[in-house]
């Protein structure tokens, strides 16, 4: 039988078939495109909060030791992989003898060279002794009374002999450098600031170990053989470098009137406030005191010193200016003063880029 | 011959005519809700982008810059000093003009008619100055690393010698004007950065003594009110 009927119903739904999937598929294509860019957005904050994160970490790490032997224009970079960010590349650059530019660089992919930069300044210990080129230090409107020895040393034989050990602990270039570098070291300066350098008292005194008490007696403490690091009034033990606590050296803090009686200790002591070495007390290294710095009944005091309110120093006692002990102290402590300090109070130096 | 067959054409007609209203309908009402879905999904993408292009653009632009001291916001702009490229400072140049010496990296070179300069030293201090010229250097730097360009620099100050670093800015404005974010850079007019999507009546900056923020409230349908902050007041 013949089928003369005619319909245009297959060619209806056909049409509307092509319809309906034209434009489902511009719909699929908005949405992937726009979870391409979310995607990539995503993944762009990703790496530049990796950035971050490893130009922060390195901040706090500081430079180490090879910083010594960098000149200004050298660049150090230390490649590492964060397990959230990806292979980073961070880039210290030496700019001055302080002044750092760091930076980190994520690499991943589609976002090669992401990166973030801070200028930082971290304390170099031969700047520093540069910079303080003084036995003491005080105020712009401290007195100091210096009944007892304040003095800069003025020879390389009279550094050498003052004390035996300085032979032993102390390269011979402290000297020598010392001697090249600064011509005719003062006795008693003025400073603006009770600060080394950006590092101010704040500062400082978050990095210190805070004393357990106002008085203490320093002095070097073995147990089993070794150092004890967990008594804070073990300051090292400068008399006999060989000895466990010979190369201890210590970062102190103390707030208020803090009274040394007595000891020996070497280091760097911080004290928001007065303090008072008493009882032939001997300590070696740098102090820095916000208030009055009270040297008395026979203490020395050899290195540097910074009192912000002013100083005494009893006829007997003693403040000498040692490169070799404040340069060993500032050295040694490296660690925990090392930390690098922004420069500049912008998040970002640079460089630009698509930020979070 | 005649049939005896009764006929029901009226009623098929009238089925099938109800019948093929009933699908053009259904079909018409498909593509209608589908073309409605797209313009809304893509009405609510370019929202998500533009909020997207707001945060990314103005949290790198404040990142690079102090409050107070680089960029101010006001009820209805944010002006600042817009960072365009660091430099690392050499020295001063050979020729004892006065110039100085930098080897330069950043978005574009930098123009002295419009840019000045922030120059940062060794300890921390900060000198702005105007850029009167900037041209390449013959002069060698050893500071200068792959992919910087050694330039002389001429500025409307006196030099000193601890400079260890520069930036260059541009006078710039973001607004949130015109249902998009525009930046305006120093006189010239107001360029979009952003698809035109916010409802400019509820849309503008936020001014909080400590933080500076945005609300941003798409067009009817588009997302709700999304509020991003940027950046301290006080610093870092």
């Amino acid at each position: 039988m013949k089928n003369d009927e005619r319909g245009a119903v297959l060619v209806v739904v056909v049409l509307m078939a092509v319809a309906l999937y034209a434009m489902a598929h511009g719909l699929l294509l908005s949405a992937r495109h726009a979870l391409g860019t979310a995607s990539i957005g995503a993944s762009l904050l990703e790496v530049r909060v990796a950035a971050d994160a490893a130009l922060e970490e390195a901040r706090l790490e500081g430079v180490g030791r090879w910083a010594d032997s960098f000149g200004v224009g050298q660049r150090r970079v230390v490649s590492d992989t964060l397990p959230w960010g990806g292979p980073t590349r961070t880039t210290w650059r030496r700019l001055g003898r302080e002044a750092w530019l760091l930076g980190s660089t994520v690499e991943r992919a589609r976002f090669t060279g992401v990166a973030s930069e801070r200028l930082v300044w971290v304390y170099d210990v031969l700047e520093r002794i540069l910079e303080m080129s003084y036995a003491l230090a005080i105020g712009p409107s401290a007195t100091a009374s210096l009944a007892g020895t304040v003095r800069a040393s003025t020879t390389n034989e009279e550094r050498e002999v003052a004390d035996a050990t300085l032979r032993v602990v102390c390269d011979p270039w402290w000297s020598a450098w010392e001697a090249a570098s600064v011509e005719a070291p003062v006795v008693v300066a003025t400073v603006e600031t009770p600060a080394l350098g950006l590092l101010d008292l704040d500062q400082l005194l978050a990095r210190a170990s805070r004393l357990p008490g106002a008085t203490g007696t320093p002095g070097p403490r073995e147990v089993a053989g070794s150092c004890d690091p967990t008594d804070l009034w073990n300051w090292g033990d400068p008399d006999r470098p060989w000895r466990p606590c010979g190369g201890h050296f210590v970062l102190r803090s103390g707030v208020g009137v803090t009274t040394v009686a007595g000891g020996v200790g070497q280091g760097v002591v911080v004290v928001d406030g007065d303090l008072e070495l008493t009882a032939s007390a001997r300590h070696y290294g740098v102090v820095v005191v916000s208030g009055r710095l009270r040297v008395a009944e026979g203490a020395r005091l050899e290195g540097l010193a910074l009192a912000f309110g002013g100083a005494d120093v009893a006829a007997g006692a003693s403040i000498v200016r040692s490169v070799c002990r404040a340069g060993l102290a500032l050295d040694a402590l490296r660690d925990e003063l090392g930390v690098g300090i922004p420069l500049h109070s912008a998040m970002r130096f640079g460089p630009r880029g698509v930020a979070p | 011959m005649t049939s005896g067959r009764r006929g029901v054409s009226l009623p098929e007609v009238l089925v099938a005519l109800t019948l093929g209203v009933f699908v053009v309908h259904m079909g018409w009402s498909t593509i209608r809700g589908l073309e409605r879905f797209e313009e809304h999904a893509r009405g609510r993408g370019d929202t998500v982008l533009a909020a997207r292009v707001v945060r990314s653009v103005l949290r790198g632009e404040l990142a690079h810059g102090v409050a107070g001291r680089d960029w101010w916001v006001t009820a209805d702009s944010l002006s600042l000093r817009a960072f365009r490229g660091t430099a690392v400072v050499c020295g001063p140049s050979a020729d004892s003009t006065g110039a100085l010496l930098v080897a330069y990296a950043g978005d574009r070179r930098p123009e002295p008619a419009k840019d000045s300069v922030e120059l940062v030293g060794s300890d921390g201090s900060i000198a702005y100055f105007d850029l009167l010229t900037a041209s390449d250097a013959l002069d060698p730097c050893v500071l200068a690393v792959a992919g910087e360009v050694v330039m002389r620099w001429v500025v409307d100050g006196p030099l000193r010698d601890r400079w260890v670093a520069a930036r260059v800015f541009e006078r710039g404005g973001y607004h949130l004007t015109g249902s998009a974010l525009r930046y305006r850079s120093g006189a010239g007019g107001r360029q979009p950065l952003t698809p035109e999507v916010w409802d400019d009546r509820d849309t503008g900056w936020r001014l909080d003594p400590a933080s500076v923020s945005v609300s941003l409230r798409p067009t009817s349908g588009h997302g709700e009110v999304w509020g991003g902050f940027f950046a301290w007041i006080d610093g870092t």
